[in-house]
């Protein structure tokens, strides 16, 4: 069995370990896989046209007809959520894909080739850690104009030197390994010592930042939609309904934000839950 | 078992946190109650006050005007600081005001009579110097307030409180005119010093109004005191300090919270938490703010008059009530408003007339052969500006956007920020890319003729919002003889004959009417509460009860 | 003050003057790469003629090279000139100038909030038995899912709506005014670091409970409450410094939810609407001041670091 087999077999066996015997993880991989079937299939699932307005009575409480209530043009608040779902989780995994991308390949060239590139790798990734990911967001959107693109873009920069400094790190202590010295004495070329053996062995690691990165993604892009500079009114995205229904708040009807506030929060839940138990696992199987 | 418990835990807060957020019990049956008002309950003012108070601070919905200056910006600010030569009463009538009279001598000659009583804050007595001048320095193309001087030949100062205004021809809104801001009233001095800087917070502005301009912090707020000397009496608060809040929101919080003791124009949204204020009240006057959109281009489908009935008739003008306004408005026939003629001579004539206009009504099958009619190619979208950050506008655009969709329209929203926005207004290149800008407009100053001139006649003779262009003879020549009369029934017949003609062609689909709203915390009392706010000194007479 | 820490201090400023060089050269170039014309920005909305376009040319040094152009702006930044908002077209400085004071009350009284409730917590769940490990657990899960703005519209609608014991508006005035007009924001604004400082500091003082140090000290007979003043505290205090310095500089950048919400007018509320209307000088200044706090705010945890524990000098972080 080769080392990449056993890297690539630990993560389904880390899984299916914790899953056995945490319950919470079942949880949370429950409510991990909603939010993805309510991303692919929200539109469909949705029992009115999202943005269609008076489908029902204006702002609305939750009732059997409408199970979130209606908003203040009386579209149904569930069918939003769920139209919305794809909108608001697409940037995140945009983010921290192409953050993880990025970042690994930083991480590794610093780690592989040390010495000058190492140290110029190392600036970069200070420098970039020193702009806060919303202040690149925010300066992205006053470059580009409002929308997703933009911050997403930023963040996925934003979120590199975190990925990059573990990555290095992971990547300078595997590369330390006896076993590194043995494959090159074999004579096993770079490129097969880099892609079979490297990479797979760092996979564990980068996968459970990937998805603890996952969660503040969505964190920070709704919070740009919050702040009215992400996506636009009347998108269906969940925190631009988290701000519009502001005015309904104190006005007493809470769901308009609530529903979707809440629907941000389980999926960052499940998902920082997931990271936490995957780091924890994968730390241990290292031992 | 510690996970199991953890995991029931955990459920059980996001349990609690559903609870809280959906399944409370409200207060009341529905959040958002939308009787109609009954208009005949409109109020126009508030009983003048006879307490002082120190300190009032009032908040400016429209945002942090880009300058003080009456012929830059409109700001709710203004009018306190910049007296106009006549003044508009709560109830849309004209009275004397820095000018003790303001009168047509011949059909070609105005005269303007002053005060001989009135100071800047500076102490300067004001003379028929500062208002030619003032006058003069609207009379420039590049004015907001050009149109009303479009007729004016010259202005010759006749007497140290004498202003004589030449016409080339009778012109019957100018005196109506110059009791808004087109007759704001400036120190010349000041304004020649000041140069580029008059208006801004550096330069600021020196004017005759009841309350003195003392700091500009920008994007914080600006401080105005009491004017000891002025010539109405000073005025009972001793420091009027605006901010800034355009948020709906913030700004009902903000009220409904204390921390900012009014605020004009405040959000529909918020009328039940405002009717249920323990600490302050909910005032509803008389407007001639509408809300409406109109065609900005003369090659869109915006430019056809069918596809513009056509989502006339698509919009349910009741549930565009209840629903942005939430009850504070009515259904309007046309885009000119009935309170703007409320104070005029011929005010029975006009009302006569709008009452015989058609008024809206929803027929979507109608609609639907209207568009078909029109051949207009239904797959290409049709799309709706509006400034970005206005709630009501931006539920005005998704219902325009719903209406559209029933009768096979696709309409997409442009949603710009304020600079954006105001470049549809002045480039017609903004205006290629768009086929329908959706504002709230009003008149702040009597007179019907504005709208009807500006979105009817040619470009050369006023028609600055004519983007479509819109050209009809009849219509041309009745707008202009209603103008250049100065007999009031016959200027009246003349309009209302050219309202018959173009008022089907929807040049702006109106879709309601609003209430002037004013919030305002108990124990204040004395403002204006109806559209006459926007041109007079409207806290003249703020103070306690 | 041994040679290590003097060593330490010395990298850090270079490192420091470095990253900001960097920085500002990054934050520069935002308006090379910004799609259209400075100069119609500049306009204010107006078609420029000719004239005006060459005079703004002139005024803005656009014509200048790029180079040029850079040490135009930081020497300015630099002097105090920070240049003309497009959209007020007024001094940046004075816009910003009256708003720092309350966003820095605003972050102080959060990092309050969570020094007192974090570390707090974090030692309770380290030390107070499981019951107490597991309850703090379950408070941390939750609160890390919480972000600022789900906090603030919980915040208003339960005390706009309901209890009205805090204003859920503006900034107050004075200093007492203004701590009890902040209470919410800064509230909103701690949850979840509260929920990540209970994190680290749970794990750093479990680790020293079972250091070797700590058991001896045990077995001294030294009175537990000075063993974890002075073993397990002092020790553990590293771990939590590292974490303090960027999360104190990224208070800055999030108080701009905060603000947002509760009406403040504050720096973060003016970096926002000033993104919002493409205000790029106001951006680029406040952007630019951010991440001083930052770099600034890391180099002093470092530093305090070192001092607490001169042997973490040597084997930095990611070194």
């Amino acid at each position: 069995m080769s080392v990449a087999q056993l890297a690539g077999g630990r993560v389904a066996a880390v899984v299916r370990k914790a899953a056995t015997r945490d319950p919470l993880v079942i949880a949370a991989v429950v409510v991990v896989v909603g939010v993805a079937v309510m991303a692919v299939f929200g539109q469909a699932l949705a029992p009115y046209d999202p943005d269609a307005i008076y489908v029902g009575p204006v702002s609305a409480p939750p009732s059997l007809a409408y199970p979130f209530g209606t908003d203040d043009l009386g579209r149904d608040i569930l069918s939003r959520v769920l139209a919305g779902t794809a909108p608001s989780v697409i940037g995140p995994v945009i983010v921290v894909v192409a953050s993880s991308l990025l970042g690994a390949a930083l991480g590794i060239t610093a780690a592989w080739f040390g010495g000058a590139v190492d140290g110029i790798a190392s600036r970069v990734i200070e420098l970039i850690f020193a702009i806060p990911g919303l202040v690149l967001a925010v300066l992205a959107v006053a470059m580009f104009g409002k929308g997703l693109l933009a911050p997403t873009l930023a963040l996925a920069i934003a979120y590199v030197p975190i990925v990059a400094r573990l990555i290095r790190a992971g990547a300078r202590q595997e590369l330390g390994k006896p076993y590194m010295a043995a494959l090159h004495i074999q004579g096993v070329g770079s490129a097969a010592i880099c892609f079979r053996h490297l990479v797979p062995a760092l996979l564990p690691a980068l996968f459970a930042q990937t998805t603890i990165g996952f969660g503040y993604a969505m964190l920070d892009l709704a919070a740009i939609s919050f702040l009215g500079l992400g996506a636009q009114p009347p998108a269906s995205d969940w925190g631009v309904m988290i701000a519009g229904g502001q005015p309904a708040l104190i006005a007493g009807a809470p769901e308009q934000s609530m529903f979707p506030a809440l629907f941000v929060v389980l999926t960052v839940l499940a998902v920082n839950v997931l990271g936490a138990r995957v780091t924890t696992w994968a730390e241990r199987g290292e031992r | 078992m510690r996970t199991t418990r953890i995991t029931a835990t955990v459920a059980g807060a996001v349990a609690a946190l559903m609870f809280l957020s959906g399944c409370t019990a409200r207060d009341d049956a529905s959040p958002n109650t939308a009787e109609p008002v009954d208009s005949s309950k409109l109020v126009s003012s508030l009983p003048a006050a006879t307490g002082e108070v120190d300190e009032v601070t009032w908040a400016l919905v429209e945002g942090e005007p880009s300058t003080l200056d009456p012929a830059g910006d409109y700001s709710l600010a203004i009018p306190n600081l910049c007296e106009n030569l006549l003044q508009i009463s709560p109830d849309f009538t004209v009275e004397p005001g820095v000018a003790t009279s303001a009168e047509w001598v011949d059909p070609v000659t105005f005269v303007i009579d002053l005060r001989d009583d009135v100071a800047f804050w500076d102490g300067t007595p004001l003379t028929a110097d500062d208002v030619a001048f003032s006058l003069e320095r609207n009379r420039v193309e590049t004015s907001a307030w050009f149109p009303a001087f479009v007729l004016v030949d010259t202005i010759e100062v006749t007497g140290d409180l004498q202003v004589t205004v030449h016409f080339t021809a009778p012109d019957s809104t100018f005196r109506d005119a110059i009791a808004g801001a087109a007759g704001a009233v400036l120190s010349k001095a000041f304004v020649e010093q000041a140069g580029d800087t008059f208006g801004t917070s550096t330069g600021g502005v020196m004017c005759t109004g009841p309350y003195v301009f003392d700091e500009w912090t920008p994007g914080t707020e600006i401080v105005t005191s009491a004017n000891p000397d002025y010539w109405g009496g000073a005025p009972l608060v001793g420091t009027l300090t605006y901010t800034f809040i355009t948020d709906g929101a913030t700004l009902a919080n903000a009220l409904l919270a204390g921390e900012v003791d009014g605020a004009f124009n405040v959000p529909p949204a918020s009328r039940d938490n405002f009717a249920g204020s323990d600490s302050g009240r909910l005032v509803l006057g008389p407007s001639t703010a509408s809300y409406s959109f109109g065609p900005t281009n003369s090659t869109g489908a915006g430019a056809d008059p069918k596809i513009r009935q056509a989502l006339s008739l698509a919009i349910d003008r009741e549930q565009f009530i209840a629903t942005v306004l939430h009850g504070l408005g009515e259904p309007q026939s046309t885009f000119t408003p009935p309170f703007a003629w409320a104070g005029m001579e011929a005010a029975d004539q006009y009302t006569a007339a709008y009452d015989e206009l058609a008024a809206p009504e929803l027929d979507l099958e109608q609609a639907k052969q209207l568009v078909e009619e029109s051949g207009v190619d239904t797959a290409t979208p049709l799309v709706v500006a509006i400034p970005a950050g206005a709630k009501e506008l931006s539920q005005t655009a998704a219902i325009i956007q719903a209406a559209g969709a029933q009768i096979g329209l696709t309409i997409e929203i442009d949603e710009r920020q304020p600079t954006d926005f105001s470049q549809i207004f002045f480039d017609p290149a903004a205006r290629e890319s768009i086929d329908f800008v959706a504002t709230v407009g009003y008149l702040d100053a009597p007179g019907v003729l504005g709208y009807a001139q500006q979105f009817l006649l040619p470009a050369e003779l006023g028609g600055f919002f004519n983007w479509s262009g819109y050209s009809n003879d009849e219509v041309t020549a009745d707008l202009q003889t209603a103008r250049t009369t100065l007999d009031p029934a016959a200027s009246a017949d003349a309009f209302i004959a050219a309202q018959q003609i173009f008022a089907p062609d929807q040049l702006q689909v109106t879709l309601a009417s609003a209430y002037q709203t004013t919030f305002l915390q108990n124990g204040l009392t004395g403002v204006t509460t109806s559209v006459a706010v926007y041109s007079s000194p409207w806290a003249l007479h703020l103070g306690s009860e | 003050m041994n040679a290590g820490v003097v060593r330490t201090l010395a990298g850090k400023l270079g490192e420091l003057a470095l990253t900001l060089f960097l920085a500002s050269v990054v934050i520069f170039s935002a308006v090379l790469l910004t799609p259209g014309d400075p100069v119609a920005a500049l306009a204010g909305g107006i078609r420029p003629t000719p004239e005006l376009i060459e005079a703004i040319r002139a005024q803005h040094h656009l014509d200048d090279p790029v180079w040029q152009q850079y040490l135009h702006w930081v020497g300015g930044v630099l002097t105090g000139d920070l240049g003309t908002s497009f959209v007020y077209k007024t001094d940046v400085a004075a816009l910003i100038a009256p708003r720092i004071g309350v966003t820095v009350l605003l972050v102080l009284y959060t990092a309050v909030l969570i020094a007192i409730f974090g570390i707090g917590s974090g030692v309770v769940a380290a030390t107070r038995g499981p019951r107490a490990d597991r309850a703090v657990l379950i408070g941390t899960s939750i609160g890390m899912a919480m972000p600022t703005f789900v906090v603030a519209i919980l915040l208003i609608w339960v005390f706009a709506r309901v209890l009205g014991w805090f204003p859920v508006y503006g900034a107050g005035e004075g200093f007492l005014d203004s701590l009890y007009h902040l209470t919410l924001p800064a509230i909103s604004l701690a949850v979840l670091y509260i929920a990540f400082f209970s994190r680290i500091t749970r794990g750093a003082v479990v680790g020293q409970l079972h250091a070797e140090h700590v058991d001896t000290a045990r077995v001294r007979g030294i009175p537990r409450s000075q063993i974890f003043r002075r073993h397990v505290f002092l020790n553990a205090s590293p771990q939590i410094l590292a974490v303090s310095g960027v999360t104190v500089a990224g208070l800055f950048a999030t108080s701009a939810i905060a603000e947002q919400a509760f009406g403040i007018g504050g720096l973060g509320s003016l970096l926002t609407e000033a993104a919002a209307r493409k205000d790029l000088p106001v951006v680029q200044v406040i952007s630019l001041l951010l991440v001083v706090v930052f770099v600034v705010l890391n180099a002093v945890a470092d530093i305090a670091i070192a001092v607490i524990d001169p042997d973490s000098a040597k084997p930095r972080r990611n070194a």
